[in-house]
Order: C-alpha cells, then sequence, then structure tokens
C-alpha cells in the first residue's frame, strides 16, 4: 500500500529546502492536471453511475447524480354500477406497479392471486384487472360450475350468433361477486376494463387552501410549468394544476444492481446476449492471440538477432512494412483472405 | 521414489533440452544456415496471408467488378472503379441515391478532421506532457489518469460520449438547464457541431499514447543543460523556447507524423457515436457492403479506395521512418 503511495505521490525532484515553493507556473500547472481530471474523470463517473441507474429513470432523461427512484403510488380506475372511481392504493409492492412491464418469467416468481386475496372491494378488483387475472378466473369459475363453453367465445362472437344464445340466463344462476367477474371479463356495460396506473407521489401546497397535502402526478420531469395532479385524500375530485416548483418529490435511493446481475444470467433487457460467454469470448482470444504474437514473434526476433543469414535486412523490411499496412485499408482483402482458408 | 523424476522435470534446463533437442539435431547435421528461415517462417506466414496477400487481393478486386468475392465470378473493368470514384454516382443504390459524391465528401470532410485534429492533438499533448514533467506533487497518479482513456475500448468511448452528447443527454440538459440553450442540440448530427465533437472525442481518447511518447522525449533531454540555465537565472519562458523545444524537436515531428497516421484512419469512436459525417475509412468499410447489403461495385470501388488510402498513408509512414531514424542519430 506504501509503495503504492509513494508511486502516486512521486516528484521528480521533491521539495527544495525542505520547503514547498509553489511559482504562478506551479500554480496554472495544477489548475490545468485539476481541469483535464475533471474532463476525463467525469464522462466515466458519469457512465459509471448511469450502470446502477434503472431503465425508468434512464428514460425519463432524469438527470440527477444518484440512482433515485420516487416513491410511487398506485392510481386505480375502476369502471362499474357506481359510475367511474378513481382512488389511489399506497404502499403497493414495485412488482405490482411494474406488472406490466414484467417478462413472463419474472412473473412467475410472484402470486397474483394470493396477493389480491389481501384487498377488497373497488381495490381488489382494479388489482384483479391489472394484475390479468380476470380471464383465468373466468375460465375456471366456467369449469367449476359448469357454465356453457361458448361463454368464452362471447365477446368475439358477431351479433347473429349471440342471439340463439340466452347470456341472461347463465348470468341469474350467479351470485353478484360471479356475476360482476364474467361482466367485466365480456366488457358488459358499465363494466370496462379496470387501470392502475403507478404515479409518483409529491407533496405540495394546496393551490387553494395553501395546506400541504399529498398528490399523485404521472410525471416530474415533463417540461410543462404546471402538472395536472389528484390530491390522495380527495381522488375523486377534480383535478388540480400544480405549478412545478411549488412541488416536493419524495425520493429514495435505490441502485438498480440488475443492471449488473440480468446480463450475467444472459437476460440483458432487449439484447439476446450472454455477458459470461462474450467475457469468455473476448478472454479466449486475448490470451490466444498473445499467446501466438509471443511465440511467432520471438521465434522472428531470436532468428534476426542471433542469426547472421541471407536475406536478413530484407525480412527485417518486409516486418517493419507490415506496421504500416493497417488493418482497416486491406479489409476487403483481409474478408476474401479468411473466406478463402475458410475460416469464414 | 518419485521426487527424482518430479526434480527432472521441475529442471528447468531439461525441459528446456526436451523442447530443444529436436533443433539441436537439426543444427548438428544440416548447420545453422536454415534454422533462421525455420524461425521466421510462422511470421511470414501470418503476415503473408493476413497482410501482404490482401494487399495484392485488393489490387485484383479493384480493377474487376462484380458482386461475388469469388474472382472467377468477377469480371475485367480496368480503371472503371477509379473512375467511379471520382465521379458524381459510385454505388447506385435506386431510387433516393444516397450515394452522391460519397467519397469526394469523405476525403473533404477527413481532410478537414486531419487539420483541425493533428495540432490540436500535438498542441494539447506537448502542454500536458511539459505540465506532466514538473515537479508536481503524485506525478504518477497524473500520468496515468492522462492515459486512463487510451485503454479504453473505442466502442466504449463511442458509447461514454454518445451519453453524454446524445439530445436527451446530460450536457443537453443540463445547459437547459442552465439557461445557455432554449432546445436540445443533437451534438453528434448537427452539422454546426459535429467536426468539433468529433475532433473534441479524439483527442480525448488518444491524447495520452501522444503525451507518452513527447514524455520520454522530454526526459531524454539533458539535465544539465537545465542546471546551466537556472544558475544563468534564464526565465521559464526562455528556458521553454531554447532548450526544450529545439531538443524535443525530433520527438515532436514523429508524434505529429503518428498523429496524421492515426487522424487518418480515423473510424471506429466516430463510427461508434454515429456522427453525420463519413470519414474515409468509415467509406471503405460501408462501400464494401460486407456489413449490410452488398452492391454491384462496392467491393471493386471499397478495394480501390483502399489503395489510394493506402497509398496516402505508405507516403506518411515513409516520413515518420526518416524521422524517427534521424531522431535516433541525435
Amino acid at each position: 500500500m506504501s509503495a503504492v503511495w509513494t508511486f502516486l505521490s512521486r516528484t521528480q525532484g521533491g521539495s527544495r529546502n525542505g520547503k514547498i515553493q509553489l511559482s504562478l507556473t506551479d500554480y496554472l500547472c495544477y489548475l490545468y492536471l485539476i481541469f483535464g481530471f475533471l474532463l476525463i474523470f467525469l464522462p466515466v463517473c458519469w457512465i459509471a453511475l448511469n450502470s446502477i441507474k434503472s431503465d425508468f429513470q434512464l428514460e425519463k432523461q432524469d438527470i440527477s447524480l444518484l440512482p433515485t427512484d420516487y416513491s410511487r403510488v398506485g392510481r386505480g380506475t375502476v369502471n362499474g354500477p357506481d359510475g367511474r372511481e378513481i382512488f389511489f392504493i399506497k404502499n403497493l409492492p414495485d412488482w405490482v406497479l411494474n406488472w406490466t412491464d414484467l417478462r413472463s418469467e419474472e412473473k412467475a416468481l410472484y402470486d397474483p392471486t394470493g396477493f389480491t386475496e389481501n384487498f377488497s372491494g373497488r381495490e381488489f378488483y382494479v388489482l384483479r384487472s391489472h394484475l390479468g387475472l380476470v380471464a383465468s378466473q373466468t375460465r375456471k369459475m366456467i369449469s367449476d360450475l359448469n357454465l356453457p363453453a361458448w361463454l368464452t367465445r362471447y365477446s368475439s362472437m358477431a351479433a347473429s350468433a349471440r342471439e340463439g344464445l340466452n347470456l341472461g340466463a347463465v348470468m341469474e344462476s350467479l351470485d353478484v361477486e360471479q356475476q360482476r367477474l364474467l361482466k367485466e371479463y365480456l366488457g358488459i356495460e358499465p363494466y370496462k376494463a379496470n387501470r392502475l396506473v403507478s404515479q409518483v407521489l409529491v407533496s405540495a401546497p394546496d393551490p387553494v387552501t395553501g395546506v400541504t397535502t399529498l398528490y399523485g402526478v404521472s410525471s416530474v420531469t415533463s417540461r410543462q410549468k404546471l402538472l395536472s395532479a389528484r390530491s390522495l385524500d380527495d381522488p375523486s375530485g377534480k383535478v388540480v394544476r400544480l405549478p412545478k416548483d411549488s412541488i416536493t418529490v419524495n425520493s429514495i435511493f435505490k441502485p438498480a444492481w440488475n443492471n449488473y446481475i440480468d446480463p450475467m444470467g444472459g437476460k440483458a433487457y432487449g439484447v439476446n446476449v450472454d455477458f459470461a460467454s462474450c467475457i469468455t469470448n473476448s478472454v479466449l482470444v486475448t490470451v490466444i492471440a498473445t499467446l501466438i504474437t509471443l511465440l511467432i514473434n520471438s521465434m522472428a526476433a531470436f532468428a534476426l538477432s542471433k542469426y547472421q543469414f541471407r536475406g536478413q535486412v530484407i525480412f527485417f523490411v518486409i516486418i517493419l512494412a507490415t506496421l504500416m499496412v493497417p488493418a482497416t485499408i486491406t479489409l476487403v482483402g483481409v474478408f476474401k483472405a479468411i473466406n478463402a482458408t475458410g475460416l469464414y | 521414489m518419485l521426487e527424482p523424476i518430479l526434480n527432472a522435470f521441475s529442471n528447468t534446463s531439461w525441459t528446456m533440452s526436451a523442447l530443444g533437442w529436436p533443433l539441436e539435431v537439426l543444427q548438428k547435421f544440416r548447420g545453422s544456415t536454415g534454422l533462421p528461415y525455420l524461425f521466421l517462417l510462422p511470421n511470414m506466414l501470418i503476415f503473408g496471408i493476413f497482410t501482404f496477400a490482401p494487399m495484392f487481393i485488393n489490387m485484383g478486386f479493384s480493377v474487376t467488378d462484380g458482386r461475388s468475392i469469388n474472382f472467377e465470378q468477377r469480371t475485367y473493368s480496368g480503371s472503371d472503379n477509379f473512375q467511379r470514384l471520382l465521379s458524381k454516382t459510385q454505388i447506385d443504390t435506386g431510387g433516393a441515391n444516397q450515394e452522391n459524391e460519397k467519397f469526394l465528401s469523405a476525403v473533404k470532410h477527413t481532410v478537414v478532421f486531419v487539420i483541425f485534429q493533428v495540432p490540436i492533438m500535438v498542441l494539447v499533448a506537448l502542454v500536458t506532457a511539459l505540465v506532466l514533467n514538473r515537479d508536481i506533487v503524485g506525478r504518477g497518479f497524473w500520468r496515468s489518469i492522462f492515459f486512463y482513456p487510451v485503454m479504453l475500448s473505442p466502442v466504449v468511448v463511442g458509447f461514454l460520449w454518445t451519453l453524454i452528447l446524445k439530445r436527451q443527454g446530460v450536457l443537453s440538459l443540463t445547459l437547459i438547464e442552465w439557461g445557455v440553450i432554449d432546445d436540445p442540440i443533437q451534438w453528434l448530427t448537427d452539422p454546426r457541431w459535429t467536426m468539433f465533437w468529433s475532433v473534441f472525442v479524439y483527442t480525448w481518447a488518444h491524447l495520452g499514447f501522444y503525451m507518452l511518447i513527447l514524455l520520454a522525449g522530454l526526459q531524454a533531454i539533458p539535465k544539465d543543460l537545465y542546471e546551466a540555465a537556472s544558475m544563468d537565472g534564464t526565465s521559464d519562458w526562455r528556458v521553454l523556447r531554447k532548450i526544450t523545444l529545439p531538443l524535443l524537436m525530433p520527438t515532436l515531428l514523429v508524434v505529429m507524423v503518428l498523429a496524421l497516421i492515426k487522424a487518418f484512419q480515423a473510424f471506429e469512436e466516430l463510427y461508434a457515436m454515429q456522427v453525420s459525417w463519413i470519414s474515409l475509412v468509415a467509406y471503405i468499410f460501408e462501400a464494401s457492403g460486407l456489413r449490410g447489403q452488398p452492391t454491384t461495385y462496392g467491393l471493386g470501388v471499397a478495394a480501390t479506395a483502399s489503395l489510394l488510402v493506402a497509398l496516402v498513408l505508405v507516403c506518411l509512414s515513409l516520413l515518420q521512418i526518416v524521422l524517427s531514424s534521424r531522431q535516433n542519430r541525435l
């Protein structure tokens, strides 16, 4: 460790008279060095910081330094006999909020059915739709209660085909909850698809009363001056317009280590490459190329330096000449050569 | 019981002679005249196949037409490819022909790039080397910092700067925040900025290499000259002009020519950043059609262009060899 420090802090002559004297030139030099250091290291630091930011943060073009995530709240919209209801559900886990973005193997890690059972009423309905359970539960109900099989095809049927089928009679045989499930599945008015969206939780003074209130907004990075927000306490009330500079975002520090872990397992988002095998390839190429280079070049160097033979100068010039011809220039020819030798 | 065998294996001279005995036998019977050729053979084979043969193959491609890389399926066309290179349309890509005067524009842009990049690179490398050669605290640290970008792969450099210079990148967003600009600028493709950032990033990435050569040149200047100068009370500026620069001149010339050769072949970083102009090597790469759609004249045109570029580079390299041999004599 001390050897490293000696290397790093080494100077050419050491201080004069045991005392460091700095001239104007020295100060300019240090200024230049610090400037160069920043110019070289800031981009590298930026890429390092970006590497632990979540996709969400990168997509939002958020230029904050640290990997942060906003505290989130789920905003549900439920359509039912009581009309359209809008409400917030706090403290939902990330996987529920991001459910629609998850891939099927990620979805398999969670238990949506078990999760929805903790809720009731409209919260249950919106989560059931959001987590994609309506279709499977309807199919289960149809088979459990021996309901007619045409129900699964009903929504895609033509009007003429529907005529002979008695949907009303089927509805009669079900209880209220089962009716609701079937109506949501079939999309019969007033039931429409329920939606849950992830919103950013902010606190801001109420534009009318001035009392600090919690709001849900869709994005805090938009370039508009006013943000449309709904109060968490009165979600079905009017949408209020909040001035952007009055809001406080509750952000939490949250590095996305998945950016490192996922590529190792070959699961890089949108890219079908296994990072581990890429590394293996690179290491293989490096090691083999180095070994071959060392072997054949030391052989050539030995021949050129230890022997005296006819054509020595010519060989030396040939080897020097290869330095002159850059690989990019012989691109077409190299391709042909590799093709002809059967390597490609 | 095993020990003597193990000892025999760990004995270096034993293993060496095990590897060397065929050669010794050969030398005993045939004399040492053939051996150097044997040692040079693998080197020559690899250089022959992957450097010299491609050059001649390139010549073959430049005088033939055709889509295939097999010479049987290509027809002799003489100097057609050369004329095509200088004419308006080189590769007919159909209706919206994007390839008009592409070679001439590549030449023009590359020359502009070289004219700006080489002096800036040499100047910045010289200043950095002079600063790093001084009596500063943490010299090893500063030297490794300035050398660091050289170790990064060109693709990484391209990606790193794209992240900063893209439309919604950190530079545009920060400048908007500070109120310097109103709308985000696409630094890498905006015609007013693309050359500036190409030169900047290229200098950023390759500075350390030239700095290192200049630093070695500076250290080779005898210390007693400086001692004599300081005894005479010479000012720093005069020392720089009368001692450092004249004695550094041969190294500086070599660095200039090396930077020229390198800038002339600028490709990887610029290609990774997708700047809006194409360099000569990028032209060769794109025209060849080895990546993407092969075109009728693409291979021939690319081969002709690479021969022309190779000619310029060989001249520059000869200049470099002459200069460096002069430097060695000094």
